[in-house]
C-alpha cells in the first residue's frame, strides 16, 4: 500500500524521479548498486549535480538559498535518490553545519560559510567523539584556549567520517571545565589544512578507510569562527542531533538493500536447483519487507507530524533505532544468501574487476560489515532507548 | 496518527473514547453480552462503518480502525466485529441483491445480529475449503455439515454461510435464520470469555432466498476476511497500547530496592522496544485499513505484511506486560491478563501468522 501523498507531493514526487532518471551517472549508479567503495569524487560529481541544479539545499530556507522544501519533500527527493542509484549526499555540510550556520550563525559566517557548502565545493566533517566522550558525548575534552581573537585548540577527535577528504572540521571544544560538563562547550568552525591538524586513519573491519583520527596541537582558530555565544555549544549539538535523526531511516537505502538481495538469489543454485525455490528464504524476505514497510509508514507519519509541529523525540529515536537494525537485517539477509562465497572478500574489488554477481556478492559482504556501524553512531540504539525512556516513563 | 486523519476522523475517535469509557464503566466480570448496549453502540455509528454509503452506512476502514482502537481495551462482549465489519462486509461483497441489502439496513440499526460462520473443523483459517454441503430441495437448500467455533451464534438473529453443492462442488453463501429447524448450537467455552459455539446443519432447510450468492464466493469471503482482518488489527493495537500505559504507570509506582523499578534501565529499555512495536503496528494498521479499497493484490500484501508483524508485536507486548507486572501480572485480578488472552486469541484469529506468511510467501516465490 502507498502512503497517501498530496496531488501536489505526488507531483513532486514525480519531477524527482525524472530529475535522478536523467542525472545520475550510470556508471556511478552501479558502483553504487553492487556496493563498491566509492571515491572523492563520486560522491562530489552527484553533489555538484545536485547543487547545479538548486537540489542540495533543496530544504534550506529560500532565504539562504534553498526551495523551503517541506519535510516530506526531503523525504521524497531522498528516496528518487536512491532509487535511481546516486550515491549518499554525505551529509556534514548541507544537513548538519549549514543549518547550524544559518540558525546560530552570524551575518559574516553565513556569508563566508553557507555558499560553499551550496556548491558542494567545501567539503566538511563532524568533530564530535573523543576517544574519552563516545556516548557520553558532554564529556569531551577538546581544549579551545582564548588568545586574543584566536583559539587555540588542543585534543582528539575520533570516528571521523572522511575526515582525510574534508577542508573543514566543525568541532565541540571545551572552553570552561569549572561548570557541569554541558554548560562549557563551544561550537567551532575549523581549517582541517591548519598547521597543528594531524588526520590519521582508522581501517574499519570492511578493510576500508572512511574513519578517521583527527589530532590538534594548538591549532590557531578564529574566535570569528566559533558559532554562538562562548559555552552555548551544547544547545547547537543537540539540534544538529535533532536533524541528524530525522533523515535517519533512509528508506530508498534500505529498499535498495532488499531488491540487491532479490538479485543476488535469482542467479543462486544448489546444482541444478535454483535458490528462489526456498521457501525458507522467501520467509525471511517477507519478515523484512514487513519491516520495511511498518518502518516507512512510521517515518512518513512521524515527517508529516514534523510539518506541523516538533515531532515527538520517542517517535524520533524510534525511527534511528528501527532504520539502523533493518539495515543491519537486511545486509545479513544479504550475507546469509551467499553460502561459502561469504569467505571470499575483496575490500577494494570494484567495477572492472569481476562479472557482476561476483561484485553483487563482494558488495553485500562489505556492506554487511560496514553495517554494525549503524546502531554505534548518531547517538547509539542505546542511547536512543534512554531518550525513548525519559519521554514515555519520565523518572 | 492525528497527523494522516481529518477533522471528522479525530472528532469520531474522541467522541468514541468518551462514550466507550462512560458505557463499560462496571466491572469487567461483570461484564456480559447486553442487546441494549448494542442498540447503543449502533446509534454511535459503530455498526454503519462497514456499510455502504446508499445503505445508510458512514465512514470506511479507518473509520473502522478508530472505533476498534478505541473500544478494543473496554473488553466489549458485543460482536462489533463479527457483525458490523465481518459480515456487513461479506454482505456489501455480494451486492447488488435485495436480501443482502436488506440485511445490511438491520444490521446497521443494530435490530438484527448476523455473524458469519466459514469456519469448519480442521481447515484452520482456510474458509474457501469448506465442505458443508448444499443440497437442492423443491422450494429452497438442504444443508448438511458443521461450522466451527463461530463467534455470538448464540446471540445472532442470523448467519452468514458457506456450503458446497452437493452436485457441482461449487461454493455458495447463504443467509440463514438461527432459528431454523436442524441447527444445533453448541456452546463453547472461550479463553477471552466471548460467546462463541460450534454450529451443526442436519438436513437444515432453508429457503431460495437465503442463497445469497453461488458463484465468485471464495474471493467474496477473501476480501471481508481481509477487511475483518485490518479492523482487528485495530483492535490489537488498541490492546497494544492499554497494555504499555499500564505497564507504564505500574512501573512507575511499584518500588523495590527502595525506589521505583521504572528507574531501571533493564526495564526502561524494554518499555522502549514495547513502544516501538505498538508504534509500528499503529503504522500497518492504518495502511491495512487504506489498503481495503485498493487491489486485492496490493490489499492481501499490506493486511498479511500487518498481521505478520502485528503477531509478533503483540506476543512481545503480552509477554513483557506480564513480566514487569511480576507475579500479580499472572493473575486475573489486574486488566493486564484479560487483554493478553484477548490478544492471544485476536492473534489467531482470521489468520495467524503461518498463515499470513504463507501468503507473503506464495506472492515472493511468484515474483522471483
Amino acid at each position: 500500500m502507498k502512503f497517501p501523498l498530496t496531488i501536489d507531493e505526488e507531483a513532486f514526487r514525480l519531477h524527482a524521479a525524472k530529475f535522478c532518471s536523467e542525472n545520475v551517472p550510470p556508471a556511478l549508479a552501479e558502483k553504487v548498486v553492487t556496493g563498491a567503495k566509492l571515491s572523492r569524487d563520486d560522491y562530489l560529481s552527484w553533489q555538484k549535480i545536485l547543487a547545479a541544479n538548486g537540489y542540495l539545499c533543496g530544504a534550506w530556507p529560500s532565504a539562504c538559498g534553498g526551495k523551503d522544501w517541506t519535510p516530506l519533500q526531503a523525504y521524497l527527493f531522498d528516496e528518487e535518490c536512491a532509487r535511481a542509484g546516486a550515491p549518499w549526499v554525505l551529509p556534514f555540510g548541507v544537513n548538519y553545519v549549514g543549518p547550524v550556520i544559518y540558525t546560530y550563525g552570524t551575518a559574516e559566517q553565513k556569508e563566508r560559510y553557507l555558499p560553499g557548502i551550496r556548491d558542494a565545493s567545501t567539503f566538511w566533517c563532524q568533530g564530535y567523539s573523543e576517544p574519552e566522550a563516545g556516548s557520553d558525548l558532554a564529556g569531551l575534552k577538546m581544549r579551545a584556549v582564548r588568545d586574543g581573537d584566536y583559539y587555540l585548540v588542543s585534543g582528539r577527535k575520533i570516528w571521523t567520517t572522511m575526515a582525510h577528504w574534508a577542508d573543514r572540521i566543525f568541532c565541540l571544544v571545551r572552553t570552561d571545565s569549572q561548570v557541569a560538563p554541558q554548560a562549557g562547550i563551544s561550537f567551532l568552525l575549523v581549517d582541517i589544512k591548519a598547521p597543528g591538524v594531524t588526520i590519521r586513519p582508522i581501517i574499519t573491519m570492511d578493510g576500508r578507510h572512511d574513519l578517521n583520527e583527527v589530532l590538534f596541537e594548538d591549532v590557531r582558530v578564529p574566535v570569528a569562527d566559533r558559532v554562538g555565544e562562548e559555552n552555548a555549544g551544547w544547545t547547537i549539538a543537540k539540534f544538529l542531533l535533532a536533524n541528524e535523526r530525522l533523515l535517519v531511516a533512509e528508506i530508498g537505502k534500505q529498499k535498495r538493500l532488499l531488491q540487491a538481495a532479490r538479485t543476488i538469489l535469482s542467479e543462486l543454485f544448489e546444482g541444478d536447483s535454483p535458490l528462489t525455490r526456498d521457501r525458507a528464504l522467501h520467509g525471511r524476505i517477507a519478515e523484512l519487507e514487513a519491516r520495511l514497510l511498518a518502518l516507512e509508514w512510521s517515518a512518513l507519519r512521524t515527517v508529516r507530524a514534523a510539518a506541523a509541529s516538533h515531532p515527538e523525540p520517542a517517535a524520533v529515536s524510534m525511527l534511528k533505532i528501527r532504520g539502523s537494525e533493518l539495515e543491519q537485517a537486511l545486509t545479513e539477509f544479504a550475507v546469509d544468501l551467499l553460502g561459502p562465497d561469504v569467505a571470499a572478500y575483496a575490500p577494494l574489488m570494484g567495477v572492472g574487476d569481476a562479472d557482476r554477481h561476483t561484485l553483487l556478492q563482494n558488495g553485500a559482504v562489505a556492506r554487511m560489515l560496514w553495517a554494525r556501524c549503524v546502531t554505534i553512531y548518531g547517538g547509539s540504539n542505546e542511547i536512543q532507548r534512554n531518550i525513548m525512556a525519559k519521554s514515555l516513563i519520565g523518572l | 496518527m492525528e497527523c494522516m486523519l481529518t477533522e471528522e476522523q479525530i472528532q469520531f475517535a474522541q467522541m468514541l473514547e468518551r462514550f466507550a469509557t462512560q458505557e463499560y464503566a462496571e466491572a469487567l466480570e461483570a461484564r456480559t453480552f447486553n442487546r441494549e448496549r448494542y442498540a447503543r453502540l449502533a446509534a454511535m455509528g459503530c455498526l454503519s462503518l462497514a456499510v455502504p454509503e446508499h445503505l445508510g452506512g458512514f465512514g470506511g476502514p479507518v473509520e473502522v480502525m478508530l472505533a476498534m482502537q478505541n473500544l478494543a481495551p473496554k473488553l466489549p462482549k458485543e460482536p462489533i466485529l463479527e457483525c458490523g465489519v465481518h459480515a456487513a462486509a461479506l454482505l456489501g461483497a455480494t451486492l447488488p441483491g435485495a436480501e443482502a441489502e436488506a440485511v445490511l439496513q438491520t444490521i446497521r440499526t443494530g435490530s438484527r445480529i448476523v455473524v458469519p460462520a466459514l469456519w469448519e473443523n480442521g481447515i484452520r483459517y482456510r474458509t474457501d475449503m469448506a465442505s458443508t454441503c448444499a443440497r437442492a430441495s423443491a422450494d429452497g437448500w438442504i444443508l448438511s455439515g458443521a461450522k466451527h467455533l463461530v463467534e455470538f451464534a448464540e446471540q445472532a438473529d442470523g448467519l452468514l454461510v458457506t456450503a458446497r453443492h452437493a452436485q457441482t462442488g461449487e461454493l455458495f453463501l447463504f443467509h440463514i435464520e438461527t432459528s431454523t429447524s436442524g441447527i444445533n448450537l453448541k456452546t463453547r467455552a472461550r479463553i477471552d470469555s466471548l460467546p462463541c459455539a460450534d454450529v451443526e446443519f442436519t438436513d437444515c432447510s432453508v429457503p431460495a432466498t437465503a442463497l445469497l450468492a453461488d458463484s465468485g464466493v471464495a474471493a467474496m469471503i477473501a476480501a471481508a476476511q481481509d477487511r475483518a482482518e485490518a479492523a482487528q488489527l485495530g483492535q490489537m493495537v488498541g490492546l497494544m497500547d492499554a497494555l504499555i500505559r499500564e505497564t507504564i504507570g505500574y512501573v512507575q509506582t511499584r518500588r523495590q530496592f527502595g525506589t521505583e523499578i521504572g528507574r531501571f534501565q533493564a526495564l526502561r529499555h524494554r518499555i522502549a522496544d514495547m513502544w516501538i512495536q505498538c508504534e509500528e503496528a499503529r503504522s500497518l494498521a492504518l495502511a491495512a485499513a487504506l489498503s481495503c479499497d485498493g487491489s486485492a493484490e496490493e490489499r492481501a500484501f499490506t493486511i498479511s505484511s500487518a498481521k505478520l508483524h502485528g503477531s509478533d508485536a503483540a506476543r512481545l507486548i503480552g509477554n513483557e506486560a506480564v513480566q514487569m507486572h511480576g507475579g500479580i501480572g499472572m493473575t486475573d485480578e489486574l486488566i493486564v491478563s484479560h487483554w493478553f488472552k484477548r490478544l492471544l486469541a485476536l492473534r489467531s484469529s482470521l489468520g495467524d501468522r503461518r498463515f499470513h506468511l504463507s501468503r507473503l510467501i506464495d506472492r515472493s516465490c511468484a515474483a522471483l
